[in-house]
């Protein structure tokens, strides 16, 4: 009988790494980016152009690209020229107003010379919204304190996305939610010095000397207590995932809603577009989604080369960017506190103005709020 | 390892167990992407085999089979593959003419992601079974050698499953529809000389590949993108129901033309069907291989090879030169559409495209076979490319241009040495280098709709760094005596001596302002010495 054992001794300097990898790449702002779209919506229309961001960019801001001619043409020659109204923000007048059957593409021309044309894109019929509602969902999410609720309202719809082979259909949705902040409460704390109170201007108060260290005074109407905040789809929904039978979505989740002391310090409106998509468009949007989902998944999908339907015309410039058509419909409703079926705690008291604490929160009332 | 007689030259017993001890070795993995000292690694595998000689002309044959390996690196994640493979053989001889061999055998491969954290806590699995039948036969006649027979596999793949791996989880309970085909295969081949100088190998195979039910499988709109949405009907199939099935030919001719004693000229061509797809995700910390087989959606690979080689032997065979250059055209191939979701998808059909694929090369090797210096150095160069394009919007990838495939690698070269210093004493080496894979890269990032998404390069037109690597050991043996109860050798190797950070595998990673970086998972990316002592009595 044979026996072989082997031992080991030994010296280690063992070691693996995640690490960077840095690709020889060409640099990133020779991309232009474009952005637009017009919908049988009767309103102005706008388009952004700018020039991509660099991978190792800490903030996306962007480089806007000033000052080009952009025109809007509809298949049957009228045409409209866009005015850049912010840095690389141009809008129609609405004398093009988008139908259904129609097709339209932009014209790009920048201040150096170079041109970009969109792919002619028709507004196809966007079948029907025809209902959203809502369910509650108790969660919890693990913490390094414990579980915490987490509960959710999720957001269906019923949908029929008309007649027709190709009915590709995106729903966009949208959250608002009302919320109050205390900015006259704002205190300035420092190592230096014993806190002190520091009302912030929008709060209409003032300190006025009284006896122990002044007091607040209200001189105007606070312009930064009351926000409205907004919740924005972080993936688009599109029609591919769900099976359907003669053109008829059922139960399709749009969204969640957080139930908390915020969301529902009054109550939430939820508002959900159905848009049509020609092929193009659908394979653009879900290209970004895979993209989204895989960003948090460790089973990334593969990724792949988002172009979208601009292209230059007179250079060899890469070009990314879309110019869509779609018609749109839209439905909303309010989910009213008292269908949160528990107590919620008094919203906190926040010193800073709400259009600052709060993302993407504006003061200005939504005009579908009442 | 154990191997020894357990009845004198009638039966007898191998045993070899193996495992690793890379658990410790990740703890000390540096990174500043994710705490990877809470990560493990686990190696083992273990063969049996018991042989039995009825007599000298018929011996029967058991093997067993098993792996397991396991690594968890970021979080809570584990992933897990195993398999098992068994095998009964029977060779026996009915004449001085014929002989044969009888298989049955069955095998068994699964991939496992065990997510333990508590509310998600999850277990991933894929399976592939199989079942094999094989009866061979070889027959000699003169000049002739003929091997002819019949081989049949049962496969058996669960294609994906998600279970909740705790009361509290939350995870979905998702299993997808398994799937069932066989594979019947007769072939005769014949290796024959048609002169002193001539030597020809001839042969055919006939595979038949047969997809069954239960299943239920969707029917599409011809001409319009395969998507849910343009399902027409769904055609349901009972257990044991054909779906689909395929026949082939499978020619091979291969022509040995000896030059002279020192030389000679091969010449081949062989057509191959592969009737299950393999789809690799490259890019993710965890590369994984989904297996599609062919059925009502996609057809058989079909692969077709000439190649080319001289062989040359130099002064009395102290050294050896081979070149051999190769044109492969590939049929049918499957690849995944940009932003394919891959896992758990009751639809993979929407997914996935069939295209062509073409690969050619040159393979040459030098090798010294006498000599205190002796060694082998191989170099390929080759190249792999697919093209999958249709008319129908999103149906083609890379824009219906030619694109590299994952496994372009253009220059591969291997280098191994062994020097003797003295008679007990040896210095050896290895040398490895190829060129990094091919890989699609975010290039830019742009902002769309109030969200920042990548810009993607066309399919696999970068590449991962190249792979190298030095390997240096010295061997130092025990005395020479004839007699001897114990034999011993040292053993003092340098792995990866530059310490060269070799990616295992590159992922992109959202940074916080949602742009994807490129990273890299090296797992050995330093020096590592090792001094070993081999005892054989």
């Amino acid at each position: 009988m044979n026996f072989n054992a082997k031992w080991f001794i030994i010296f280690i300097l063992a070691g693996a790494c995640v690490e960077r990898i840095n690709f020889s790449i060409p640099p990133a702002q020779f991309q232009t980016v474009v952005e637009g779209m017009i919908s049988d919506n009767p309103e102005p229309y706008t388009i952004k152009v700018s020039k991509s961001l660099n991978l190792d960019s800490d903030l996306p801001t962007l480089m806007a690209v000033e000052h080009a001619a952009i025109k809007l043409f509809d298949d049957i020659g009228n045409v409209e020229s866009f005015e850049e109204i912010t840095p690389g923000e141009y809008r129609t007048n609405g004398i093009i107003q988008g139908q259904v059957g129609r097709s339209y593409h932009i014209r790009i021309e920048t201040n150096d010379g170079k041109i970009f044309e969109s792919e002619p894109e028709k507004i196809n019929p966007v079948g029907e919204l025809e209902e959203i509602r809502y369910e509650f969902e108790a969660r919890t999410i693990e913490k390094s304190y414990g579980k915490v609720a987490a509960n959710v309202f999720n957001i269906y719809i019923d949908a029929n996305a008309g007649d027709g082979d190709e009915n590709y259909v995106r729903w966009k949705y949208k959250g608002t939610y009302k919320v109050v902040t205390h900015p006259e409460l704002h205190m300035v704390v420092s190592t230096t010095y014993t806190p002190y109170a520091d009302p912030y201007p929008c709060s209409g108060y003032i300190i006025v000397p009284a006896l122990g260290g002044g007091r607040l005074e209200k001189i105007a109407e606070c312009t930064c207590c009351i926000c409205w905040a907004n919740h924005f789809e972080s993936i688009p929904h599109l029609s591919d995932q769900q099976l359907i039978s003669n053109s008829q979505f059922k139960n399709v989740k749009i969204a969640e809603v957080p139930i908390t002391s915020a969301t529902f310090y009054d109550k939430y409106l939820v508002e959900v577009e159905q848009m049509s998509l020609s092929r193009k468009v659908f394979e653009f949007f879900k290209l970004v989604r895979a993209q989204k989902e895989g960003a948090s998944s460790l089973f990334q999908p593969p990724s792949g080369e988002i172009r979208g339907n601009v292209h230059p015309v007179n250079s060899n410039e890469p070009v990314i960017g879309l110019f869509w058509a779609t018609a749109i419909k839209t439905k909303s409703l309010f989910i009213e506190r008292s269908k949160v079926p528990y107590n919620i705690i008094p919203i906190e008291v926040i010193s800073e103005p709400c259009n600052t604490f709060y993302p993407n929160a504006s003061t200005t009332k939504p005009i579908d709020w009442f | 390892m154990v191997n020894g007689p357990i009845k004198k030259d009638k039966t007898s017993l191998a045993i070899s167990l193996r495992s690793s001890y890379s658990n410790w070795l990740v703890h000390s993995i540096r990174t500043n992407y994710a705490d990877l000292s809470k990560s493990s690694v686990l190696f083992y595998d273990g063969t049996i085999k018991a042989t039995h000689l009825f007599n000298s002309k018929t011996k029967l044959s058991i093997t067993g089979y098993s792996s397991h390996d396991s690594f968890r690196l970021i979080g809570d994640s584990t992933y897990q593959w195993n398999t098992m493979l068994g095998a009964v053989r029977l060779d026996h001889q009915f004449s001085p003419k014929l002989s044969s061999e009888f298989i049955v055998g069955q095998s068994s491969y699964n991939y496992k992601a065990i997510n333990s954290h508590n509310l998600t806590a999850s277990i991933l699995s894929y399976r592939i079974n199989t079942t094999t039948l094989k009866a061979g036969f070889n027959y000699q006649q003169g000049k002739h050698k003929i091997n002819f027979g019949w081989q049949l596999t049962y496969y058996w793949f669960n294609p994906g499953q998600l279970k909740p791996d705790s009361p509290e989880s939350n995870a979905n309970d998702i299993s997808l529809t398994k799937q069932s085909s066989i594979e019947n295969a007769y072939y005769v081949t014949d290796e024959f000389a048609l002169s002193d100088k001539l030597f020809i190998e001839t042969g055919i195979r006939l595979p038949t590949f047969i997809s069954f039910g239960k299943a239920n499988v969707n029917v599409y709109k011809d001409g319009l993108p395969r998507d849910i949405t343009h399902v027409t009907d769904t055609l349901h199939y009972r257990w044991g129901e054909p779906i689909k099935i395929y026949f082939a030919i499978e020619p091979r001719l291969s022509l040995l033309w000896l030059l002279h004693s020192k030389s000679s000229l091969k010449v081949g061509y062989n057509r191959i069907n592969q009737f299950l797809h393999l789809v690799t995700n490259t890019t993710a910390v965890t590369p994984i291989d989904i297996w599609q087989p062919s059925g009502y959606y996609f057809k058989p690979q079909t692969a077709d090879q000439i190649s080319i080689g001289y062989f040359k032997d130099f002064k009395e065979k102290k050294h050896g030169l081979s070149a051999e250059v190769f044109y492969k055209k590939i049929q049918n191939l499957i690849d995944f559409k940009d932003g394919a979701q891959l896992i758990l998808n009751n639809h993979i059909e929407t997914e996935l495209l069939q295209g062509k694929g073409f690969s050619y090369g040159m393979e040459t090797s030098f090798n010294k076979n006498i000599g205190r210096l002796t060694g082998t150095l191989n170099y390929t160069y080759s190249r792999s490319f697919r093209l999958i394009q249709s008319t129908t919007s999103g149906e083609s990838i890379n824009s219906g241009n030619k694109y590299p495939s994952n496994f372009d690698q253009p220059h591969i070269l291997n280098l191994s040495w062994k020097y003797d210093l003295s008679r007990r004493c040896f210095f050896t080496g290895n040398f490895t280098y190829h060129t990094g894979r091919p890989v699609t890269i975010p290039l830019s990032a742009f902002s769309f709709e109030n969200t920042t998404v990548a810009y993607f390069s066309s399919r696999n037109q970068y590449r991962i760094p190249d792979y190298h690597r030095l390997d240096l050991a010295l061997i130092v043996e025990g005395n020479n005596k004839r007699k001897k109860k114990m034999e011993g050798t040292w053993v003092f190797s340098v792995y990866n001596v530059y310490g060269r950070k070799n990616p295992y595998t590159v992922f992109f990673k959202s940074s916080g302002n949602g742009i994807p970086k490129p990273y890299q998972l090296s797992i050995i990316g330093t020096v590592l010495p090792s001094l070993s002592y081999n005892v054989k009595f």
